[in-house]
């Protein structure tokens, strides 16, 4: 008797399976916790239960924004693209395709986030998503010092879109990027070619030129007072040591330099981003929207 | 055995253990592919964000090419410095990489020549770089981060 009543017990609760909407409901939940690992496996899971059901696409989806918000981005690049090729005439497609745009911005890959956006805007001229694709142009443009293009291409939004009003703050700001204060490469190298250290103090690294200065004062005296005493040997491997210290030294300068412009234009930028801010979010159905903040 | 096989078997020998060292990155960059991971510490799946940044390995390391002979005796020097006098003052570097693994990598990346000189650009720009370099936590304190990649960007492109 116990044992046929244990018998009913287990078999009712094998036989409970979980509906696909709360399976979805948990990856969702996971999802918006950040917890992207997790809620792949049960996003997984919905496909390995319904795998022809209604919610197996969205499943699909999820899985592949799963990767791009948790940082995979060639693994979230291969779905998106799976799913481009696989659903090319429906909603899912389309967004898969906008997806595909999105993983090359945040992979840097500005040339070829343009491209894909551009071909979207062209292939999907009606959707809901253009006017974002333009801001994302227009702001792949700007990250590629391309600040003209920048411009126009935020200038380019509709005057009824609710973008509208930003992306014209956005080409205004994009218009201000040769204000972005520079230090020559060129020079620093130069100065410091002549005297070890003063593109170093052209470049605002005050640290820097000390040490090249005494490191390269050292080797050269020593270098010099060597061969003045007949020590060729030494002086031979002071010299050698001494050509990497000079070398050095100019990289430094032009490095520093480079690195100057790069703070700089970070500072444009977010500078920019922070008073025109826009924010990119998707909802857990594979949706988007964007989000507008101003600060005056 | 004949002193003739002794040598072939020794330089077979060399040959296994050479292949072997070549090797272990390419295993080490696989196993990094896949694993619990997560970017959200308010979810963490054993190896969270904080963790990540407690050890990052540069990206442009990972499939690391092999050095030509000009640079191996630079890497011999480097090694012997890294398992003698490294483990005696290292501590005291504030940076990550350390300079001497910087010079490893470097000199892997674009050769003793341009290795060097970017080794020495390091070794100057220690004090003025801590301004601006993130602090990463490594071996339980943490240093400032100054890969490679930091100091290439405006001449190297992946």
């Amino acid at each position: 008797m116990v044992l046929f009543l244990l018998f009913l017990v287990c078999r009712a609760a094998y036989g409970a399976e979980m509906p696909a909407e709360k399976m979805m409901g948990f990856a969702d939940s996971l999802f918006a916790q950040g917890d992207y690992y997790r809620a792949i496996t049960e996003y997984e899971r919905v496909l390995y239960h319904n795998a022809a059901g209604p919610l197996a696409k969205q499943a699909r989806f999820q899985i592949a924004n799963c990767y791009f918000k948790g940082d995979r981005l060639d693994q979230a690049l291969e779905r998106f693209r799976a799913m481009n090729r696989e659903y090319a005439n429906e909603e899912t497609g389309r967004k898969a395709y906008y997806m595909i745009g999105e993983v090359y911005y945040q992979k840097r890959d500005y040339s070829r986030a343009i491209d894909v956006y551009t071909q979207f805007i062209e292939s999907y001229p009606g959707d809901e998503q253009v006017d974002a694709a333009r801001i994302r142009i227009g702001w792949a443009y700007l990250r590629q010092g391309k600040w003209r293009e920048a411009s126009e291409e935020f200038r380019k939004l509709p005057p009824d879109s609710p973008l509208h009003v930003q992306a014209e703050g956005l080409a205004e700001g994009s218009e201000t990027y040769p204000g972005i204060p520079t230090k020559s490469p060129a020079l620093a190298g130069g100065l410091s070619a002549i005297l070890p250290g003063a593109g170093q103090l052209y470049v605002n690294r005050p640290g820097d030129a000390l040490v090249s200065f005494l490191l390269n004062g050292a080797f050269i005296w020593a270098t010099v007072e060597a061969f003045h005493h007949d020590n060729n040997v030494t002086g031979g491997i002071l010299l050698f040591f001494e050509s990497g210290w000079y070398l050095g030294n100019i990289y430094n300068a032009v490095n520093g330099a480079n690195k100057y412009n790069r703070r700089m234009e970070k500072q444009f930028l977010d500078g920019v981003q922070d008073k025109y801010s826009v924010s990119y979010l998707y909802d857990g159905h594979g949706g988007s929207m964007v989000a507008f903040t101003m600060r005056f | 055995m004949t002193k003739e096989g002794t040598r072939n078997a020794a330089d077979m020998l060399a040959r296994i253990t050479i292949i072997f060292l070549l090797l272990l990155p390419l295993q080490a960059s696989a196993a990094e592919t896949w694993g619990p991971w997560s970017v959200s510490d308010d979810a963490p799946v054993m190896v969270t964000k904080t963790d990540r940044m407690t050890a990052p390995v540069p990206a442009d390391l990972t499939a690391r090419p092999v050095p030509g002979v000009a640079a191996t005796p630079f890497l011999w020097l480097l090694s012997f410095y890294q398992k003698t006098i490294g483990p005696v003052v290292s501590g005291r570097c504030p940076m990550y990489p350390t300079c001497s693994q910087y010079s490893v990598d470097s000199i892997h990346k674009h050769g003793p020549f341009i290795g060097i000189v970017m080794t020495a650009d390091r070794m100057m720009h220690e004090g003025d770089e801590q301004k601006d370099a993130p602090l990463v936590r490594v071996g339980g304190r943490y240093r400032y981060y100054d890969p490679v990649k930091n100091n290439d960007f405006w001449w190297y492109h992946e």
